[in-house]
Parts: structure tokens; C-alpha cells; sequence
């Protein structure tokens, strides 16, 4: 047994030795199909996988043509035949080694070995069952596609290819994981993406050895740093539209084979604020969104723990009207406030947490008896105060606003209302300070996470704080290099 | 690299001085605004030959061991004095806890320091990026505070408020800039021209000392006598919203401006210590912080000892100019 030069197994010439590791090497497994037979005069073997192959695109388009095939002088020249005379299929990469031959196998391509023969011709018939494209479940949408990515890595890049037809846009497929071998594909705009950024991600992706990547957060951490960020600095879509947008901006994307989503880098913070629909409307409407948006997310974090500061510390700073009814609801609640806020926050993350992990019919009845039975329950009863029970439904409502942000609102929603509990108003701004310096610390690839607002950027303020017009935005040849701070 | 742009390095500056005079006690007029305005260009003109030396290459880490020390000396104060400042406020400002005694000042101290702690390991440029927003913030409540001010007072506060003669409060000006520590560190690390960074912080300062003070003057000028606080006071009676207070947006602001004043500190002392001891790795920022709560613990009132205050801050500034200067003369002897 001979090894090349990445150090893994030659194919062997021998075909009845080949058969046999082929089988020890599977270890006897029930779905390689092994189908010996005899064409050109040369012994062959046909290798797939089932369930992983079209049976009727392989019988038409593969096993019809090889059977046909006249006398030849050796594998070698049936080979060259088949290459020359023989379209079998587009997709028609060859294996030299058992580990490109198995994955070529388990990806759904037929793989023909031949006595006499050190290499083995594939033909991509594959055709195993997938979910159809459908309506994204994540990024609502009113005016947009309704087409969303799908588990099978090469419909979502024929997706991207649909809608950006320029030859710029280049797709590298490439594998993953040394037990999954999952198929993973880097695009990105060869006209538009900083090269050292495009160099970097290779980098991080060249060195990011995971044993296997059975969803996006399988690979993100190796391509984000270390240090400790509550935000993300690499983004997620299921959306083919958005992800080309992005692309057109000079971003990178890695879309992973089984999973709907394409990860975007880098992303900014504001990001997570913007909709497709901004572009769909009046910029004037767009802005109007937008800001509500931020509003939305800091009314989320910010709510409960300012609702609780004010009662318990501060007062003071309500008019007589408001500080009456307050007084008036919380002298009922047998909870100090501040648990009252945390048993009603933390009941809703249950109630949540059930709605979305279990099937959908029962889901919506738990939304049902949580929403009308126990919160109506709860207030009647004078367990929670109905002011308490108004600012968390609002909180939770802004954090709707902001899809994207939902893990870092449970969090941050939680960790605020008891600094505000504790030490007030005071609390809330230390805690403040710090999610603001640690928001402003994510940089990934030299891109600032808080970019274009602090460091500001002039350019990037035309679809942030604002959204120009489209004539001008088309014009301006905006890409993402513009908030690059380490190369400049 | 760890380079941070003018307008952060105004913003970082700015939001010191302007914690300062949130703190400022004793009567204050429209003297005063016009004193500070003055020591503010006084200041700059004292550091041209700090910016002169900066802007031909020169940074702190390039300066005399004694010269080094002296910087970190004055950080350290100013940081001591910070935490002073924001422990006598709190006698207006309330902080739960503050005022339970002596166990209660540690804790508030505690959690500052915790905080400045994690802010300035972060690293200059998210110290820098946080503080630009910080100061926006600030500007906002200021704004509001100002507008208020002008439809609420009476322009005659101004000439009844007593306070002291000019020479006198350009001296309180120039000594209240305890800041001038942390500037002389952080211009080294700007990435933009250096002259026009001391120039732009210099004339912000002087509006925005002039514009708080006024404002001050305008709303509390009547009861001066009574307000210890006159600009924190000030916050508090004026009022844009027939039905809602505002003191809540002036409580926020305060805290900000108190933990980023000092992390801006400590992240200058932490610098300092570097440059100074490149023995100590670890712990430098901790270390600066501790000395900065303790110092904080002693009743010490810079407007007290204006004289002396001002000294070190012109001393600070002239130090490396005169160390360079020195050596310079130096080598030419040695030559001759």
C-alpha cells in the first residue's frame, strides 16, 4: 500500500484488491453499493452510495453508455475513452486516493474503478432527498423574494448565481471536518472584497480544524477571536437577496452543506437593524423603521431595569399622577419588585423556550394558556402588579423589533434589571459603561463592530443612521473596506 | 495599532474636564466662566511646547524616567480626585449606598474601580470608541439642560451672582484641569496632527467650561449661596418638561462621565507604569486603580488649594519640554 504525497492511501490497481479495502475501509456498510461488471473488455466496478444517487439519472445517463462501450486494449485506454467519446455528466472530478473516492461516494457521485487502473472516473448523479425552497421562517419580509436558503449547499449557490449573474462572483467549494466532511463554499466578489480580508478568512479557515460542522455554529467561533464579545462579529442570513447584498458590498460569505444559512463576515452592529424592506420603501419610511428599531432594542434591555430603579430608588422622578397608580398596584404585590421582574422575565423565557421547542400545534396552545390563563391568572390573583406586567409585555415586544439580537436581549434584559435593582439608576450606567466598551471592542479583520458611529465614518452614514436614495446609493460604490481600520 | 483619532481624544478629555465642573463647589458667576474660558487657552499656550516636541516625534514613553514619574503622579492625583469628586457629589447626586457611611463609599468606589478595570483592559481604541458615545451623550443632556436653562431663568442671575475676582477664577480654572496628566499621555497616542488635536480639545474645553458654567450661574445664580453643587443643581431645577423630571438623564450622565473619567485615568496609569516599570506585567491597571480609590478616601478639595494645583498642572505640562531642553544642552556641552 502505497500513500501520496498528503499522506493518504493510493487507490490500488488491482481490482479485487481494490473491492477489498474499498469494503474494509466502509467497514462492511450496508449503504455502498459495490456493482462489478465487465465493459470495453476491461473488469469494472461501479461504486455509489444509495440513497445519495439519482437511480434513474445513473441508469440513463451512466450504465446505458458504459455497458456500450467497444473492446478496448486496457483500463487505461477505457478510461481515456470514456473521458474523450463519453459525457456522462458535468460534474466529473477524479479520485486517486480511498479518501477522495469515499467522499466523492458518500456526496452522491458514481465512481467507476477499473482492473488495471490507479485512478477512478466519477460522474455527479446525485440525487438525494432535500427540502424544496421555501419562505424563510427567520427574516420576515414584505416586499422582497420569498425564497429562502435550503440544507443542500449547491441550490443555495445556484441561488446566488441566479440573482447575481456577474463572473466576479466566485464560489469555492471546499471540506470540513474530519469525521462529517461536510461540504462548505466561501463566496464573495473577486471586483469588490478587500483582498486581505479575503486572505484572512482563508487563514482562519485553513486553520479551523473542527471534527465536524453540522450547523453554522460549528464553524463562526473559528472565524471570530477569541475574546470574550456578547455580539457576534460574524453575521447569519437565510435569505439569498440579503446575502447577495452583502456580497455586492465586499463581504465574504461561507455557506456549509445541511444547513439554510450562510454566514456573513464581517458584520457591523447596525446591521442586525436593517431590513430589506428598508430598500423596498421611501427612504423617509426607511429612516422612520430603522431608528424605531434601535428604540425597540433599547426599550428591551432597558425597560424593566429602569421601571425598577425608578420604584425602588429614584421616585422622585415621576410626576404625582404615575408615582400614585404605581404605589396604588405595587402595595398589592406580596414580591418585592425586583423578584416580581424577574419571576414574570423568567417566566417568559419558559413559556418561550416550551412555544419553540415543541411541535408547532401544541406550540401555539402554550402560548394560549401562558398569554391568557396564567397571566390573567397572575394579576387577578395580585401575585404580579399590572404596571410590572404592561412594561415586561413592552420590553419583550421591543425585543420582537430586533429578531437578530434576541440572545444578547434575554441576557443583557436580565443582568440590568438587577443592576438596577440593586444600585439604582447608578447601576444601570455602570453596567452601561461597561456593554458599551465591550460592544465597541469587537473588531474582527480590522472591521470595527460599532462602525460607522464610533470610529465614525462619513460614508457609511448614508445607510445607517439615514438611508439615501437609491439613485445615490447605487452610484456611491459603497463596500465595507470603508471601515477598515488595520490596514489603512 | 493602538492609535486613537483627535475626536476621541477630545471626547476622552472633554468628558473629565466636564465631570469636573459637574462637581465644581462654592458660588460660582459669570467670572468664572470667563476665568476658566481663559485658563483653558492659558493651558494651551503652556503645553505649545509639549505639542512642539510631540509633533517632532517625541512621546511619553521617549521621556526621562523622572519625567515619567512625574506624569504617572499626576494622573494618580487626578484620579484620587475623581474619586473624591464623586464622593462628596453624592451628596446631591444619590447613589444607594453611598451615603451608608464608610463601608458604603468603598463599595461604590469598588464597583467604579471593577468597572474602570474591565473598561481599560479592553485597550485604548474601545476606551476611545465608548468614550465618543459617552460624550454624546453627554451633549444631548447637556443640550437639554442648556435649553431649559434659557427659557427658564432670569438673565439677571448673572450680574447678582457673586464670585471671585477674575485673576482669581482664571487661577481655579487652570488648577481644575487636573486632566492635563492624562492629556500629555494620550496626545502621543494620536494618530491625527498633534497641534491640531491640543488646539481643538483646548477651545472645546474653553466653550464648554463657559457654556456649563453659565448655565449654572443662570439657573442657581438666586441661591448660590445655598447650592453646593451649583452645576450638579442646576440639572436638577431645570426642568423642559412641565410633566416629567429630568434629573434621572443627569444622574446617567453623572455616572458615565465619573467611570470613564477615571478608566480614562487608570488607562494612562496603566500606560505610564508600562513605560516606567517594564517589570510589572501583569496587574499595572489594578494597581493604579487602588491607589486612585484610596487617594479618593481623603477629604482633599482641589478648589481648596487652587494655587498648588495649578503649579502641577503647569509643571506637568512643561516637565518633558524642559527634561528635553536639559538634555539637549547636555549633549551640546559634551560635544563642545
Amino acid at each position: 500500500m502505497t500513500r501520496n504525497e498528503r499522506g493518504k492511501l493510493r487507490l490500488l490497481p488491482e481490482l479485487e484488491a481494490s473491492i477489498a479495502m474499498i469494503k474494509k475501509l466502509s467497514g462492511g456498510s450496508s449503504d455502498v453499493l459495490i456493482n462489478e461488471f465487465t465493459t470495453g473488455g476491461v473488469r469494472c466496478c461501479l461504486l455509489s452510495c444509495e440513497g445519495m444517487m439519482s437511480s434513474q439519472t445513473a441508469a440513463e445517463m451512466v450504465l446505458a453508455p458504459l455497458t456500450e462501450i467497444e473492446e478496448q486494449s486496457g483500463a487505461e485506454e477505457l478510461f481515456g475513452y470514456i473521458s474523450t467519446h463519453l459525457l456522462l455528466s458535468c460534474d466529473r472530478p477524479t479520485a486517486e486516493d480511498y479518501d477522495t473516492l469515499f467522499r466523492l461516494i458518500n456526496s452522491g457521485f458514481a465512481v467507476l474503478i477499473a482492473d488495471g487502473a490507479d485512478t477512478a472516473l466519477a460522474f455527479g448523479v446525485q440525487g438525494y432527498a432535500s427540502r424544496g425552497v421555501q419562505e424563510p421562517s427567520g427574516e420576515g419580509n414584505i416586499m422582497g423574494s420569498h425564497e429562502g436558503f435550503t440544507e443542500t449547499v449547491r441550490t443555495n449557490m445556484s441561488m446566488l448565481r441566479r440573482r447575481l449573474k456577474s463572473p466576479e462572483l466566485v464560489m469555492e467549494l471546499s471540506v470540513k471536518g474530519s469525521k462529517s466532511r461536510t461540504d462548505i463554499c466561501l463566496c464573495y466578489m473577486r471586483d469588490r472584497v478587500p483582498e486581505k480580508l479575503l486572505e484572512r478568512i482563508k487563514r482562519s479557515l485553513s486553520e479551523a480544524q473542527p471534527e465536524s460542522v453540522l450547523s453554522t455554529g460549528y464553524i463562526r467561533p473559528f472565524l471570530e477571536k477569541r475574546s470574550f464579545e456578547l455580539f457576534s462579529t460574524t453575521g447569519i442570513t437565510e435569505r439569498p437577496d440579503v446575502l447577495c447584498s452583502k456580497l455586492i458590498e465586499g463581504r465574504v460569505a461561507v455557506l456549509v452543506d445541511g444547513v439554510p444559512y450562510a454566514i456573513i463576515i464581517p458584520r457591523l452592529f447596525c446591521e442586525s437593524f436593517h431590513t430589506l424592506d428598508d430598500y423596498a420603501f421611501k427612504p423617509y419610511y426607511a429612516v422612520f423603521s430603522r431608528w424605531l428599531r434601535y428604540a425597540a432594542f433599547l426599550i428591551a434591555v432597558l425597560l424593566p431595569a429602569v421601571y425598577a430603579a425608578i420604584v425602588m430608588y429614584h421616585p422622585e422622578l415621576l410626576n404625582s399622577t404615575m408615582l400614585i397608580l404605581l404605589a396604588d398596584a405595587e402595595k398589592n404585590a406580596p414580591l418585592p419588585i425586583l423578584v416580581e421582574a424577574f419571576f414574570v422575565l423568567l417566566m417568559y423565557e419558559v413559556i418561550r423556550e416550551a412555544g419553540v421547542r415543541l411541535p408547532k400545534p401544541v406550540g401555539g396552545s402554550v402560548s394560549i394558556i401562558s398569554g391568557l390563563i396564567i397571566g390573567d391568572a397572575a394579576v387577578k390573583s395580585g401575585l404580579v402588579s399590572t404596571p410590572l406586567l404592561t412594561i415586561t409585555a413592552l420590553a419583550v415586544l421591543g425585543g420582537f423589533a430586533v429578531p437578530d439580537l434576541q440572545p444578547q436581549i434575554t441576557v443583557l434584559r436580565l443582568c440590568f434589571l438587577a443592576a438596577g435593582g440593586i444600585m439604582g439608576l447608578f447601576g444601570i450606567s455602570l453596567l452601561a459603561c461597561a456593554v458599551l466598551t465591550n460592544i465597541c471592542a469587537a473588531e474582527d479583520y480590522g472591521f470595527p463592530f460599532t462602525a460607522p458611529f464610533s470610529p465614525f465614518k462619513r460614508q457609511g452614514m448614508g445607510d445607517t443612521a439615514f438611508r439615501l436614495g437609491m439613485r445615490k446609493m447605487q452610484r456611491r460604490g459603497f463596500t465595507v473596506e470603508a471601515y477598515n481600520e488595520q490596514d489603512k | 495599532m493602538n492609535r486613537i483619532s483627535k475626536f476621541q481624544l477630545v471626547s476622552l478629555l472633554l468628558i473629565g474636564d466636564v465631570f469636573a465642573l459637574f462637581c465644581i463647589s462654592g458660588s460660582i458667576s459669570a467670572m468664572t466662566a470667563a476665568g476658566f474660558a481663559a485658563g483653558s487657552i492659558l493651558q494651551l499656550v503652556t503645553a505649545m511646547p509639549l505639542v512642539y516636541l510631540y509633533s517632532r516625534g517625541s512621546s511619553p514613553a521617549s521621556c526621562g524616567r523622572a519625567v515619567k514619574l512625574l506624569l504617572l503622579a499626576g494622573v494618580l492625583t487626578w484620579g484620587g480626585s475623581l474619586f473624591a469628586m464623586l464622593r462628596q457629589a453624592s451628596s446631591v447626586i444619590y447613589i444607594p449606598y453611598e451615603n451608608k457611611g464608610i463601608w458604603g463609599s468603598i463599595a461604590v468606589a469598588g464597583l467604579i474601580a471593577l468597572v474602570c478595570v474591565y473598561i481599560s483592559s479592553s485597550g485604548i481604541k474601545a476606551l476611545a470608541r465608548s468614550g465618543v458615545i459617552a460624550a454624546a451623550l453627554g451633549a444631548v443632556c447637556i443640550a437639554i439642560v442648556v435649553v431649559s436653562a434659557v427659557l427658564h431663568s432670569e438673565p439677571e442671575a448673572l450680574a447678582s451672582a457673586e464670585g471671585r475676582s477674575f485673576s482669581g477664577e482664571l487661577l481655579r480654572g487652570f488648577a481644575l484641569s487636573g486632566g492635563v496628566g492624562s492629556f500629555a499621555v494620550l496626545l502621543g497616542f494620536t494618530d491625527d496632527d498633534v497641534s491640531d488635536s491640543a488646539v481643538l480639545y483646548f477651545i472645546c474645553k474653553a466653550v464648554i467650561s463657559a457654556l456649563v458654567i453659565l448655565t449654572a450661574v443662570l439657573v442657581t445664580g438666586g441661591i448660590m449661596d445655598v447650592s453646593g453643587f451649583p452645576a450638579a443643581m442646576a440639572a436638577q431645577l431645570s426642568q423642559p418638561f412641565p410633566v416629567q423630571r429630568i434629573d434621572s438623564l443627569f444622574l446617567i450622565v453623572f455616572s458615565v462621565f465619573a467611570v470613564y473619567s477615571v478608566a480614562v485615568q487608570a488607562s494612562a496609569a496603566e500606560y505610564l507604569i508600562g513605560v516606567t516599570f517594564p517589570e510589572m506585567k501583569k496587574f499595572r491597571c489594578t494597581a493604579a486603580l487602588l491607589i486612585m480609590a484610596a487617594a479618593g478616601l481623603f477629604p482633599f478639595r482641589i478648589s481648596d488649594h487652587t494655587a498648588i494645583s495649578a503649579a502641577a498642572a503647569a509643571l506637568i505640562l512643561l516637565a518633558a519640554p524642559a527634561e528635553h531642553l536639559i538634555r539637549k544642552g547636555a549633549l551640546k556641552k559634551r560635544e563642545v
